[in-house]
């Protein structure tokens, strides 16, 4: 329950629950790998304990790493973006260093198939080296994972109206960010039509 | 009673005691009494989980104090959960993670053990992993040895009895002077991963690459295997050209199938190597077989050459024919 003041500051590295969605979802930890305040998002790692069955594909994170009272394997192929709404009211558990989450990050994007190739010998951690075989309990054991965590998070569309909306409405107090060139049209087009009509005296 | 415990009666407790108590315990207990009732039905004895006998106690204690408390799981699940159901899905992984460590040697130890003492004997000492090459070269390593170990001559299976033994001691000898040989400052890590890639379930690719994709691979084997048709081999060059285009026809899958037959694997062993259902294996076996007899009877050979050809398709799949039974 430590650094609880810091709750509503999102940094990469962080650990949080993710919260649950009732009756579709359960809920999960994850690592911030990104945060963007644009649209109140950030993308996340999922963690999980089953640190005997780590894949190749997975980095085993030991406490001494993270601050957290058990070690953790960070899923290195689920990586998606979830709401800052749904991590803002849960304390920060532990913390990864923003270094160590970038050499995953590029690992695993460099090493698309197969283990990754990644040794940090700066934090001390490694991958795990449990053979995933097809149709065993850790394949299925991973399949529902992936099932539950691409509920609790999305794929973000920078052009769909959702996108736009929520950019607006996070926004709407801070006219500088509409000055973006990446600004959605239909966001410019909602800030355009929700301010007060200037009067102009013919 | 155990049905009205919920999630939050499980935090209150965690929260005020530090550590998981009364009703921890026995939501723990029921989920190990289902568990029990799971193996008792497979007739599983207990002692193959280290337990003198199936007691739903003994096994809730043993998964409160090795997983709840000595590797802070009961925390973990207070961190990450807030249902009730949630909670016993990761209760659950623990009982089985539980049983899992407690489980009795597999195959893979059974070998290892086997294997160590003559690897030492052959001069081999235990490098760390870490001062070794590099993950490439650990990755080439393994399958090396795991091919290496697929190509040695094993042991018929005992009937029923638990890990019989797949290798004869003089095979494993020359098996650990071949790795001192060629890779003296293998680590143990990479030994023991090799053995559990080898006697693990093998996809159907690689069971087509580990037993060796060439003819003179594949000879060199055979001539240490001492298995009956090696004589004839080098005698008919053209068996080896119709064997070759028997696997053709048959194509991956088919040659898979064919080898898995010859292998003594049952419809469903074979349906779940080559992902389909029962039905559809069953389907695709019977197909597999109209063709290679079909492919046979079109070279149009006397039965003494077709039953050659079908020796060599089956050498190069990587199943022999000893004492007039197909052997692996």
């Amino acid at each position: 329950m430590k650094n609880n003041y810091q709750h509503f500051k999102f940094e990469v590295g962080q650990i949080r629950k993710l919260d649950s969605i009732m009756g579709i979802a359960s809920s999960r930890l994850v690592a911030i790998a990104e945060v963007d305040s644009k649209d109140a998002t950030c993308l996340v790692f999922l963690l999980g304990n089953t640190t005997d069955a780590a894949t190749p594909r997975d980095v085993v994170l030991s406490i001494d790493v993270t601050n957290l009272p058990y070690e953790v394997a960070l899923m290195g192929d689920y990586l998606a973006r979830a709401d800052q709404a749904r991590l803002i009211n849960n304390p920060i558990l532990g913390h990864i260093p923003h270094a160590l989450i970038e050499n995953i990050r590029s690992a695993i994007l460099d090493n698309p198939f197969g283990g990754i190739k990644f040794n940090d010998s700066t934090f001390g951690v490694q991958t795990g080296s449990y053979p995933a075989q097809k149709f065993d309990a850790v394949w299925t054991f991973r399949d529902a994972e992936a099932a539950n965590f691409a509920l609790l998070t999305f794929v973000r569309n920078k052009t769909s109206l959702e996108y736009a909306v929520k950019f607006y409405i996070t926004n709407i107090d801070n006219f500088e960010a509409f000055a973006e060139p990446d600004v959605p049209p239909d966001a410019l087009r909602l800030i355009a039509i929700s301010q007060e009509r200037i009067e102009v005296p013919a | 009673m155990n049905s009205k415990i919920t999630w939050e009666d499980l935090r209150q407790e965690f929260l005020e005691i530090g550590g998981p108590g009364e009703c921890w315990r026995s939501e723990v207990k029921r989920i190990c009494q289902f568990r029990i009732r799971q193996k008792q039905n497979l007739s599983l004895p207990a002692e193959l989980f280290g337990f003198v006998d199936w007691d739903a106690e003994d096994l809730a204690q043993t998964v409160i104090t090795d997983r709840l408390l000595a590797r802070r799981q009961a925390q973990f699940i207070v961190d990450t959960v807030d249902s009730i159901d949630h909670a016993r899905r990761l209760l659950s992984n623990e009982v089985s993670f539980t049983l899992e460590d407690r489980r009795v040697p597999n195959q893979v130890d059974n070998v290892w053990l086997n294997l160590e003492p003559r690897l030492r004997q052959a001069g081999w000492t235990p490098t760390d992993r870490k001062a070794g090459n590099g993950v490439e070269r650990e990755e080439y390593q393994i399958n090396e040895i795991a091919r290496k170990l697929l190509n040695l001559k094993r042991l018929r299976n005992r009937g029923q009895q638990r890990l019989s033994p797949l290798f004869a001691g003089e095979t494993l000898a020359g098996f650990a002077e071949e790795i001192v040989r060629d890779y003296p400052k293998v680590s143990a890590y990479v030994i023991q991963m090799a053995l559990r890639m080898a006697l693990s379930k093998i996809s159907p690719r690689m069971s087509m690459e580990a037993v060796g994709n060439t003819q003179d691979e594949f000879a060199a084997v055979a001539g240490q295997s001492g298995l009956s048709w090696v004589d004839d081999l080098d005698s008919s060059e053209g068996l080896s050209e119709h064997a070759a285009r028997v696997l053709e026809v048959l194509g991956a899958e088919g040659s898979e199938i064919a080898f898995l037959i010859a292998s003594g694997a049952s419809q469903s062993e074979i349906a779940a190597v080559i992902g389909v259902s029962r039905p559809t294996a069953i389907k695709r076996i019977a197909q597999t077989e109209e063709l290679l007899l079909k492919t046979l009877k079109s070279l149009k050979l006397g039965e003494e050459e077709n039953l050659k050809i079908l020796q060599e398709v089956f050498a190069l799949l990587g199943v022999g024919i000893s004492d007039g039974v197909m052997v692996k």
